[in-house]
């Protein structure tokens, strides 16, 4: 379980998450939604424990701040949005660096099947520096699933906490990495990701928590948040919400402002 | 759903950079093994290494003048360089891993600038100090004041770049700028009131030598490297994880606050020891590790072992060069890596323009 009770933000002297509370499961993506500057990235990083926040959060029952690093190490790996390398490692290295446990062999071959998993085996040995924006945001999201290894064992859920992860991705990646976080839910690990596309969220996500100016405007399942009214208040303008065919997905279709008159 | 690589299909393994880097600790030992032996043997005098050994062999007694010229002249200078050049490179190769920037040494986080400033402060206004506090000899003045002078603008600039358990190292780098302009203002203004000896001196102390070894000095200064040195040899795996950044490094597990502190204590004291005992000697910390990283990756975990070598090594030779161009005189060392390392450094500079980022 991540719990998230009263989580308040400041950055500076501006309060930019007020009173949050955010519950995910493990077993589940829990998707954070909501325009640009709603706290979204806020909330994920006083979630992985990145930012100074009041309030209290759990993460497998154990209070984030009584953790040390390399006990969170062990249960949750951190996509961040970007992240630029300082030297020329090659992306099997990059891979590796995530691995601070277990024996070096060892580490080899996980390393080389989390980056088969997402599609860059045959880039192992290139440098990391020469791969392209979505390509690198693969790499580091191998070098994630490396880190964490199973879903879930004996120890409990492990979880992922995604910032964007698809947001440089081509569309069939965009598929393959959500079907990624999809799986590793299905495993019994939790997922927890920021998310700009509606589409991708509906089709991926069991909940959604929707921000608003540092707010929590609904939470809960897909098909409870992920309605026309809501979402257009959340992002200001007008999003019509249908129905995709079996199974039932819902697809979010923008609406201009000029034809919202209509 | 696209059809993504089957893990289970078998790709191609890459080159393991860490394997090739970690044979070439063997290599490189090997290198200053033969560099440290031929070192003993070069010198102003006639004095051979293998006139003695075969002495000792035999059991036969050493002249006076091999025992003082190898035990008390050649042997400390062989150790000061050892431990000089290890700790110039592997000072240099963490300052790069924990500012994530190859042009990064230990010039810069102060521990030089204020080693400099103790040591002109010693040599120009030591002899000003009122006999009851000029408690230490005259030839330990200097390296006294400039290990201090590394440590206290080292802290300064720990104090500085650090809030609420947190230290920026870009402020460390922008404070390190001011703090060296300041102290090389100080300087230039104790230059100018130094008279014609002193600023022989002052000339001699900057270029940097090993001439002046002596076992008492080793005493303190060896001790103070091989521990600092121990220490940042801990610090591979930590600082690849910081090159993914900060935020990453702790994600992976990493404690960041507690490595950096140590990585800075490595560094003043290794850096501080060194420059106190011989000097500004300059391009080591810069280049070795960057010729490391081409031959063998940028993995932290050998290179930092890698660059203890291959600096002592270098640094050995550069005395050694110093010793024999202008015999029976001695050139300054710092002037030797200078002229070997700046073009070395211009020519990895040409080379990798514009084919990797630095």
């Amino acid at each position: 379980m991540v719990h998230a009770h009263d989580i308040t933000v400041r950055l500076g002297r501006t309060e930019v998450l007020h009173r949050v509370d955010f519950d995910a499961a493990p077993g589940k993506v829990t998707a954070i939604c909501g325009p640009n500057g709603s706290g979204k990235t806020t909330l994920l990083k006083a979630l992985t424990g990145d930012l100074p926040h009041g309030g209290r959060i759990t993460l497998n029952g154990h209070d984030l701040d009584g953790l040390a690093p390399w006990e969170l190490a062990a249960i949750r790996g951190v996509l961040p949005q970007a992240s630029a390398l300082a030297f020329p490692f090659t992306v099997l290295e990059v891979v590796e660096i995530g691995l601070s446990r277990g024996r070096a062999g060892h580490d080899r071959r996980a390393a080389l099947q989390a980056l088969a998993r997402v599609d860059l085996g045959h880039h192992a040995g290139r440098p990391y520096q020469s791969l392209s924006g979505g390509e690198q945001q693969r790499a580091q999201l191998a070098r994630v699933l490396a880190q964490v290894g199973a879903a879930a064992d004996e120890d409990g859920p492990r979880w992922l906490f995604l910032d964007e992860p698809v947001s440089a991705l081509d569309i069939a990646h965009q598929l393959a990495v959500m079907q990624i976080a999809r799986d590793f839910a299905d495993d019994g690990g939790g997922v927890v990701t920021v998310m700009h596309d509606l589409n991708l969220t509906a089709m991926f996500a069991d909940h959604v928590a929707l921000l608003s100016g540092g707010h929590v405007l609904a939470a809960g399942p897909v098909s409870g948040v992920m309605s026309s009214e809501t979402l257009s208040r959340a992002y200001g303008c007008t999003l019509r919400v249908g129905l995709a065919p079996p199974p039932g997905t819902p697809f979010i279709l923008p609406h201009p402002a000029s034809l919202a008159a209509e | 759903m696209v059809a993504l690589t089957d893990p289970t299909l078998a790709t191609p393994a890459p080159p393991d950079r860490l394997s090739r880097a970690r044979r070439l600790h063997g290599l490189l030992a090997l290198l200053l093994v033969v560099v440290a032996l031929t070192s003993l043997t070069v010198g102003a005098t006639g004095v051979q290494l293998w006139d003695v050994a075969g002495k000792l062999l035999r059991g036969d007694e050493l002249s006076a003048m091999e025992r003082v010229v190898l035990l008390d002249i050649r042997l400390p200078r062989l150790a000061m360089g050892l431990a000089v050049g290890a700790a110039l490179a592997v000072s240099g190769a963490v300052m790069q891993g924990l500012f994530r920037n190859p042009l990064a040494d230990p010039g810069i986080v102060g521990v030089s600038a204020g080693a400099g400033l103790g040591a002109i402060l010693a040599i120009v206004l030591g002899g000003l100090l009122p006999p009851a506090l000029a408690v230490l000899p005259g030839p330990y003045l200097v390296p006294v004041a400039a290990f201090l002078g590394g440590w206290v603008t080292t802290l300064l600039l720990y104090r500085v770049a650090t809030r609420r358990g947190h230290t920026s190292v870009a402020t460390m780098l922008l404070a390190g700028i001011a703090l060296g302009a300041l102290t090389g203002a100080v300087s230039g203004v104790l230059v100018y009131m130094a008279d014609d000896a002193q600023l022989r001196d002052l000339t001699f102390w900057g270029l940097g030598s090993l001439a002046g070894a002596s076992w008492t000095k080793l005493a303190v200064a060896l001790p103070v490297i091989a521990v600092s040195l121990a220490g940042a040899v801990l610090l591979g795996r930590a600082l690849n994880a910081l090159a993914l950044g900060e935020a990453t490094a702790a994600h992976i597990g990493i404690p960041v606050q507690r490595m950096k502190r140590l990585s800075i204590l490595c560094v003043a004291a290794a850096t501080g020891a060194a420059v106190a005992v011989s000097g500004g000697i300059g391009f080591i910390g810069i280049v070795v590790p960057h010729l490391l990283r081409l031959a063998s990756g940028p993995d932290h975990r050998a290179l930092l072992i890698n660059a203890a070598l291959l600096g002592a090594a270098l640094l050995l030779v550069a005395d050694m060069i110093s010793r024999v161009v202008v015999a029976p005189a001695e050139l300054p060392i710092g002037i030797v890596t200078a002229v070997l390392g700046a073009p070395v450094f211009l020519w990895i500079l040409l080379r990798q323009r514009g084919v990797v980022d630095l």
